[in-house]
């Protein structure tokens, strides 16, 4: 009797051995298809941490279905009194106020809408997914990155022949392994939940399509985040996180918005796209979203492989922004079109969205202080080594990675000018002209902090970019308290004087009061024309200083310049 | 023919300071080249655009002839060249073989070839016992041969080492010198930057001064020794130390000489090759001088690197 208990140990062993060979030759897979996952997997997924994360993702999901059973043990209880009762789950007919009627399907059970019942499941249990994800993933991802950064091993990775796109794909895999790990638990529950609540498997995949497209954004701003982050002390990833979350909150209400449809929840917010309610039609809204957050993702990406591969270039080339403006600004005249009266101002929305569009392109085209005083200084040895002319200067501020933004930004607010001239136009008065003028209001002034601060990034002071930064906000507030100012003196034109001084700042408080009309195309003209003439004057500050840092050291000297700026 | 390095004008600026400036480098195959200079010559700026970690703002370098183009870094280039900067940085959350392992998927070794490899460096760098162990608790030499073992994972042709032995003992600088050894003699071209003279006279065919971000000078280890380097005879005797003093004196070829009667030992500053130092020592043992010690020294690197005076920073 005693020999089976060997043989069964003996079995055991055999077993676990063929298990870990079994589990040895699978990673050995995954490290022949991307190095860099196996390596965050091996450094992320101790035997240890996989058990933790492992009983804590089962017990989260225990707890988690408990509670939804008790929400629907509560909905089926038949009170003792004998009122009509509405309930959330329940299968009657609504009433005036969208309550739904319980009904009875037995003394002391009323019926539960079961689908319902799964798929608000299905909704929640997919939102706290999500949330965890863009949390504590976006958090792993920043940490991860950081570390890299500080440990200084980010520049052994580059000098691989692996490609960045790999590399990059692997942290962003396997950094937050751990939360993917949990995710992957509760994904059994998450399926069985949108079957059970009658989204059908294509309705899954595509909320599964925008939930991934989603958090694929998220990661790749955190990776964007860190990587933007020189400071070798630790990024501050939790400002980051919370921050994520609180868009992330904002997204899931927009999400939700076609539940409304559904659920008893009140009407349904409406977004219309080329005349199209996408609000109620959610496959529509999911393929927007899906195609919207890749676009992003692909930017994104573009932009981290780039700065990866080559740390002291900008974010972004001139060509990319040209197209991205393009494709943006095409995106943006599908929620204007048509125009439905007793909407906000057109001028305004329009220029507030192009005015943030030009703050972002102002910090991805400005190339670094040292790129920008190499190209100052050497910019003649490569114009005489290909004799180039001054056709090629022309082109090399058009579309060269080294030289400063400031005809790229003008020439992507010509290109959104050009695209919103026909809709402009379309409008009766002085409106269309007020929209464009609005734009470039928003160029020319971008131009002008552009061009600012190109000036003081060049400054020999110790933090140029804190510098910078705080003169940009010194000039802004400033502007916007001056034009404050002399509206409060003239307040029959409060707001010409605001537009006047700031033509962005005052698109918030118009869009917020819903003022109608308040600026003239005078005004406007006349905002037009001062921004234009202080953005040239900027830029001849700022080229001036840089064509004096670019002089050789001896013709500095001959020049009696003390090589400061 | 095609140097293993060549750079013509290479200059990188920090700021509006030429921290390496127009630098014009060759360096033959399989040779090892020391590179040395104060703090703040340039040699680790150099060191790190030879190593593509660090893009030159104007100038070219040439890897066995193929120029490096910063912008499309060409995956052949980086597979021969391997870079151990001065702080050598590891994963601490790996162990010492996937640590390997991971930089040598980077490099493209996959399954049988990937495992030998690795089993290589390890028994090459004297960690293969530590295979297992995680790198955190490795001592400061294991890390640095660690980092060594992942610098010629791939099998560069080219390697680059800054300051490699600072803060390691003497008997792992020793190692050290053995393993770089071991690669020349596997046809490595070696770059190494390092304040310990002593170790690079005894490794380097080949030393480049840096001073003020220029390459000042760059010669054979010979042709210094033969341009700045004067030659001492050691030599002692039981007694007749005037005798000897005597002979000494009377020699042409003597520039100079010292006497310390209390071992008695006499330095001479000789003008004379292997023949003439010969010719000396028969003159001796003709007089029946109790010779016991008879040497022929030459200044130290250290020293040369002094009369040179290059000690600015740049």
């Amino acid at each position: 009797m005693k020999l089976p208990i060997p043989l069964r140990s003996g079995s055991l062993q055999k077993a676990q051995r063929t298990l870990q060979i079994m589990g040895d030759r699978w990673l050995d897979r995954l490290g022949d298809w991307n190095p860099q996952l196996l390596r965050e997997i091996k450094g992320n997924c101790t035997q240890r941490n996989l058990i933790l994360v492992s009983l804590a993702a089962v017990a989260t999901q225990v707890i988690f279905w408990i509670f939804w059973q008790n929400i629907a043990a509560e909905i089926a209880t038949v009170p003792s009194n004998s009122e009509p009762v509405y309930r959330f789950y329940c299968t009657g007919l609504r009433d005036g106020v969208n309550r739904i009627l319980c009904e009875r399907i037995s003394a002391t059970t009323f019926a539960v809408n079961w689908p319902l019942w799964w798929l608000d499941l299905f909704f929640w249990l997919s939102a706290i997914l999500l949330g965890l994800l863009v949390l504590v993933g976006t958090q792993a991802l920043i940490n991860n990155w950081a570390q890299e950064a500080k440990q200084g091993t980010l520049a052994f990775i580059r000098m691989t022949p692996e490609s960045s796109d790999r590399i990059l794909f692997g942290k962003l895999l396997g950094a937050p392994a751990l939360v993917h790990w949990a995710v992957l638990l509760a994904l059994p529950l998450h399926t069985l939940a949108g079957l059970q609540g009658r989204l059908g498997l294509g309705g899954l995949l595509l909320v599964d399509g925008v939930a991934i497209a989603l958090i694929t954004t998220f990661y790749l701003l955190a990776l964007f985040y860190a990587s933007t982050t020189q400071s070798k002390q630790g990024v501050s990833g939790w400002a980051f996180s919370l921050l994520g979350l609180f868009f992330y909150f904002l997204v899931l209400w927009l999400v939700r918005a076609p539940m409304f449809l559904v659920l008893p929840l009140g009407s349904a917010p409406q977004l219309n796209w080329f005349g199209q309610d996408v609000i109620a039609q959610p496959e529509i809204l999911a393929g927007m979203a899906i195609a919207v957050l890749s676009s992003l993702s692909i930017a994104l990406w573009q932009s981290l492989t780039r700065r990866f591969d080559q740390p002291d270039s900008t974010f972004s080339t001139k060509a990319q922004s040209y197209w991205l403006t393009l494709g943006l600004n095409l995106f943006a005249i599908g929620f204007f079109t048509p125009w439905r009266q007793g909407q906000i101002n057109p001028w305004g929305v329009v220029g507030l969205f192009w005015g943030i569009g030009m703050m972002v392109w102002m910090a991805l085209l400005l190339p670094p202080r040292q790129t920008l005083l190499d190209w100052a200084r050497y910019r003649h040895l490569h114009k005489t080594q290909n004799a180039r002319s001054g056709r090629s200067a022309l082109k090399d501020w058009l579309w060269g990675d080294n030289s400063p933004s400031f005809l790229a930004l003008l020439v992507n607010g010509a290109i959104t000018i050009a695209l919103w001239l026909p809709w402009a136009l379309s409008f009766h008065g002085p409106t269309g002209v007020l929209v464009l003028l609005s734009i470039g209001c928003a160029t020319l002034l971008l131009l002008l902090y552009a061009a600012l601060v190109q000036w003081v990034l060049l400054w020999n002071v110790r933090q140029p970019i804190a510098w910078a930064v705080g003169l940009l906000g010194i000039v802004m507030i400033g502007s916007i308290a001056l034009g404050m100012g002399l509206g409060f003196q003239d307040s029959a034109h409060f707001w010409g004087w605001f537009w006047l001084m700031t033509p962005l700042a005052s698109l918030l408080p118009t869009l917020i009061s819903e003022v109608a009309n308040p600026i003239t195309l005078g005004a406007a003209g006349l905002a037009f024309a001062i921004n234009g003439l202080a953005a040239i004057a900027m830029f001849f500050v700022a080229m001036n200083q840089l064509d004096r840092l670019g002089l050789s050291e001896s013709a500095a000297l001959m020049q009696g310049d003390r090589l400061e700026p | 023919m095609d140097w293993a390095i060549e750079t013509r004008g290479l200059s990188k600026r920090f700021d509006r300071k030429l921290a390496v400036d127009g630098v014009d480098l060759q360096i033959a195959p399989g040779e090892v080249y020391g590179l040395i200079g104060p703090n703040g010559a340039g040699k680790t700026t150099l060191i790190r655009m030879l190593a593509t970690v660090e893009k030159p703002t104007i100038g070219e370098i040439f890897i066995d002839g193929i120029p490096i183009d910063h912008c499309d870094r060409r995956a052949t280039l980086k597979q021969r060249i391997g870079f151990l900067p001065d702080d050598f940085p590891v994963y601490d959350d790996l162990n010492v073989w996937d640590y390997l392992d991971y930089f040598g998927r980077l490099y493209g070794l996959r399954g049988k070839r990937l495992r030998e490899r690795l089993f290589d460096v390890l028994d090459l760098v004297q960690l293969l016992p530590k295979r297992d162990s995680p790198i955190a608790t490795l001592s400061r030499g294991m890390k640095q041969r660690l980092s060594l073992a992942r610098t010629i994972i791939h099998e560069p042709i080219l390697l680059l080492l800054d300051e490699p032995v600072s803060g390691l003992d003497p008997i792992a600088r020793l190692e050290f010198r053995n393993l770089i050894r071991i690669l020349q003699s596997a046809g490595m071209t070696v770059l190494i930057s390092s304040h310990v003279l002593s170790d690079l006279a005894e490794l380097c065919s080949a030393i480049g001064v840096m001073e003020l971000g220029q390459l000042v000078a760059s010669a054979p280890l010979e042709h210094l020794y033969a341009q700045f380097s004067r030659q001492t005879l050691v030599i002692t005797t039981l007694d007749r130390l005037e005798d000897l003093q005597a002979i000494v004196r009377a020699d042409r070829r003597v520039i100079s000489w010292e006497c310390h009667p209390t071992n008695g030992q006499v330095l001479v500053e000789f003008q004379g090759d292997k023949t003439d130092c010969a010719d000396l020592l028969q003159e001796l043992i003709r007089a029946q001088i109790p010779i016991v010690e008879f040497r022929r020294d030459r200044e130290s690197l250290e020293q040369i690197f002094l009369k040179m005076g290059h000690q600015q920073a740049s």
